[in-house]
């Protein structure tokens, strides 16, 4: 199998408008101003996003989407990693790919147009689907959110906002995010697919591809800053334990992009390997996110180490969305499942 | 990202595929000596006589013209299909041939070109020093002019087939008054000239493949300089630019088919009768879980490397990046081979497989043809443009 990882037209112009738009609405220094409360920032802006065409990017036209697949999604989720976007695009995202495959053409519409959101619920336990009952979990940014999406390695959910038990809200470690806790009626799902895989693939992806897109940034953040801040006489970027930093976080980004980037292509004509190589995706990136966050502050010194840059909230974002419905076992089944040759 | 889909690259892929399966030797790779030069070049003649020798070199030169697509191709089937690596005649076909092709006299490149590529000549590469490895323009072997001559003295090591050669890409200081990376030069030296000793280095692995070079009062023509002379530098560095990411296909497929012969060793119960396997172990589990998930990053590292070469004339230096995340897998790789075989890993030749011999050649990695320090010195000045 022979692939171009290099961007397509479509693909390079999509990352430009969705870069823009996000750097002129979501700037990265908008959350050391306010902690960016509730995902206010992108809730105002939800209407750009949706005029973008953002949340049914992946959805077939007839069904009033745009008609790209998963790979220009992965584009897309890529930039909201390095904006540090709330995961509830995404979540947004996939409930939509879910209310199509459920036929539910109302839901469709109002969720492509930006009228409604979907927020992750991630499961605190083990649930038990067979049991019914609650299933208490933690919800990413889902104040206020219409749905709520269940995701793991095999099944999706989707639950009415209003039909789930609000229990109480939690401080996070990740203070730009916030977390409630509340009960999923298992048996009132508006859907629930248990062989949804290409969904469960697609969550994969871009999650990989938000971690990728945090492993870029604090690179280029570790770089632009050894390159200018000076210790004994020099840039510390001339010291060689800084530059090996460097180049050890070079390495992590350009691993997790070829391997997001790949998966991707494969998942975009739903390749038997697909979900083994998303998982792989999501395991390198999931790395290379935290450990370019820890080696990001290192290299920012005590700067690093302040609330007054934005070095810390790479780490928060990446152990938030490495945790988010992870499923280490099933990925690592997934991983090692026996595959098709390549070529 | 997008999937090429060609049913040209198809047909060609067929013709490889069908090619190797009939031609791929079948016994083993002898490991030493002239045995070991006879397999290698035998196996570039079988290659050149059927059409397949010189894939990358342009057609004029003998050489088959290919697209970097179809380099991709031959060399994804080549590994697949188990074909031995270049061996000796490495550094001819992939340095020294496309060296001369850039920089050489029609003359040279009349004598060596043919003799590369039917596997009549085997060459070598006589670069680092004793005194001069990573830090390779501090290279001292002297070389100087008598009339239409150079005379060499000094020495080189850690030159790989030097035993087994008969020419080398040498590099010497033509200017005994200039120091580091001007005044050196590059020049065809004969393996067999009077005054050259060669003594085989015995490495870690019990290999003795790489040598030391003695050059005693050795006289080489002038007409051998490549480039001009005291512009040797400059030769030795275009050499860097023909590798257009290809070169870690082989490795690639060759360390997730490792990977994938450790998942079947986990899997299998152990003596004990217990039953148990020691995938069970959820930390061995894990461990080959994220080895799995490294090889196909391998891959698909890459296929982006390979990518970026199809929009762009020059390789980048991201190679090097490529480079890095291949030397410190391969460690890790054939280090995990040895902890999970236990004391079977600790004996050679036991199932078929010499998994010492793999575990410790694995070392060679991150240290021939730069070290992992000096790659990293590569990737934060070149890639990241972090100050010198
Ligand atoms: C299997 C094998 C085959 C080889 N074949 C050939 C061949 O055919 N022809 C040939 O010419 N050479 C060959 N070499 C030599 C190889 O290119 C050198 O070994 C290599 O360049 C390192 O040089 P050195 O051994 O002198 O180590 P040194 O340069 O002495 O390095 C020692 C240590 O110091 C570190 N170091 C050195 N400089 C720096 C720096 N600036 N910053 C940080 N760390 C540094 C290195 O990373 C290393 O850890 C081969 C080597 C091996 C292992």
């Amino acid at each position: 199998m022979i692939i171009d990882l290099s961007p397509t037209e479509d693909q390079a112009m999509i990352r430009t408008s969705v870069a823009d738009l996000l750097d002129s609405v979501l700037p990265l220094d908008r959350l050391l101003k306010d902690h960016n409360h509730l995902a206010s920032a992108e809730l105002s802006s939800w209407s750009s996003f949706a005029d973008q065409g953002l949340f049914g990017l992946a959805i077939d036209t007839e069904s009033g989407g745009t008609g790209y697949s998963i790979a220009e999604q992965v584009v897309v989720c890529n930039e909201f990693g390095r904006h540090l976007v709330s995961p509830i695009t995404m979540a947004t995202m996939l409930a939509t790919q879910l209310a199509v495959r459920a036929g539910l053409t109302d839901v469709v519409r109002s969720l492509i147009g930006g009228d409604k959101r979907a927020a992750f619920a991630n499961p605190v336990a083990n649930i038990d689907y067979n049991a019914g009952g609650t299933a208490e979990v933690q919800v990413i940014d889902g104040t206020g959110a219409d749905y709520i999406i269940l995701i793991d390695e095999e099944r999706a959910l989707l639950f009415n906002g209003n039909a789930c038990e609000f229990l109480r809200s939690v401080p996070a470690i990740d203070e730009t995010i916030n977390i409630d806790r509340l009960g999923l009626p298992l048996d009132q799902t508006l859907v629930h697919s248990k062989d949804d895989l290409s969904t469960c693939r697609h969550h994969t992806l871009m999650l990989a591809a938000y971690l990728l897109g945090m492993a870029e940034v604090t690179r280029n953040m570790a770089v632009d800053y050894a390159r200018i801040r000076e210790q004994f006489g020099q840039p510390i970027g001339k010291f060689q334990a800084v530059k090996h930093i460097c180049a050890d976080m070079a390495v992590r980004a350009e691993a997790a992009l070829a391997q997001t980037f790949y998966a991707a292509t494969l998942a975009s004509v739903d390749h038997p390997n697909g979900d083994s190589e998303a998982a792989s995706a999501r395991l390198i990136a999931s790395r290379a996110a935290l450990d370019n966050a820890r080696a990001n502050i290192q290299v920012h010194g005590g700067m690093g180490f302040s609330a007054e840059c934005t070095a810390h909230f790479f780490l928060k974002r990446a152990h938030i969305i490495t945790a988010l419905n992870a499923a280490p076992l099933a990925a690592q089944s997934k991983i090692l499942a026996d595959l098709e040759p390549l070529s | 990202m997008q999937i090429i889909q060609s049913s040209l690259n198809d047909e060609f892929r067929d013709k490889v595929r069908a090619w190797l399966h009939s031609n791929v030797p079948k016994e083993q790779r002898p490991k030493r000596g002239r045995a070991m030069r006879e397999f290698d070049t035998q196996w570039q003649r079988t290659q050149f006589e059927a059409g397949w020798a010189g894939l990358a070199w342009p057609r004029e030169y003998g050489g088959q013209g290919f697209s970097l697509i179809q380099q991709m191709i031959w060399m994804q089937e080549y590994a697949l299909a188990g074909a031995p690596a270049g061996g000796a005649m490495f550094v001819a076909t992939t340095h020294a041939g496309p060296t001369l092709i850039t920089h050489g006299t029609e003359a040279q490149k009349a004598f060596h070109l043919p003799k590369i590529l039917s596997g009549e000549s085997v060459w070598c590469q006589g670069f680092s020093e004793p005194g001069a490895g990573s830090d390779l323009a501090g290279l001292s072997t002297k070389a100087q002019i008598d009339g239409e001559y150079l005379v060499i003295n000094g020495s080189k090591i850690w030159t790989s087939y030097a035993k087994v050669a008969d020419y080398q890409e040498l590099l010497v200081r033509t200017d005994p008054q200039s120091s580091r990376h001007k005044g050196i030069s590059w020049v065809i030296c004969d393996m067999h000239a009077p005054g050259i000793s060669v003594r085989p280095i015995m490495s870690m692995s019990g290999l003795d493949t790489f040598c030391e070079v003695f050059y005693d009062d050795v006289r080489i023509p002038l007409d051998r300089v490549v480039g001009e002379l005291n512009n040797g530098w400059r030769i030795a560095m275009t050499t860097l630019g023909f590798e257009r990411g290809t070169a870690t296909i082989a490795h690639q497929i060759e360390l997730s088919r490792t990977v994938d012969a450790l998942l079947e060793i986990a899997k299998k119960a152990d003596s004990s009768g217990t039953g148990e396997t020691p995938i069970d172990d959820t930390s061995v589990a894990a461990e080959l879980a994220v080895l799995r998930a490294e090889v196909a990053t391998l891959r698909s590292m890459t296929s982006l490397t390979i990518s970026r070469n199809l929009h762009q004339d020059v390789p980048g230096p991201e190679g090097a990046i490529v480079a890095l995340f291949f030397c410190e897998l391969a460690r890790r790789v054939y280090a995990m081979a040895i902890t999970l075989l236990g004391p079977i890993g600790l004996e050679r030749d036991t199932n078929g497989r010499d998994w010492p011999l793999e575990y410790l050649e694995a070392y060679k990695w991150a240290i021939g043809g730069g070290t992992s320090e000096i790659r990293r010195n590569l990737i934060a000045e070149r890639v990241l443009g972090l100050p010198k």
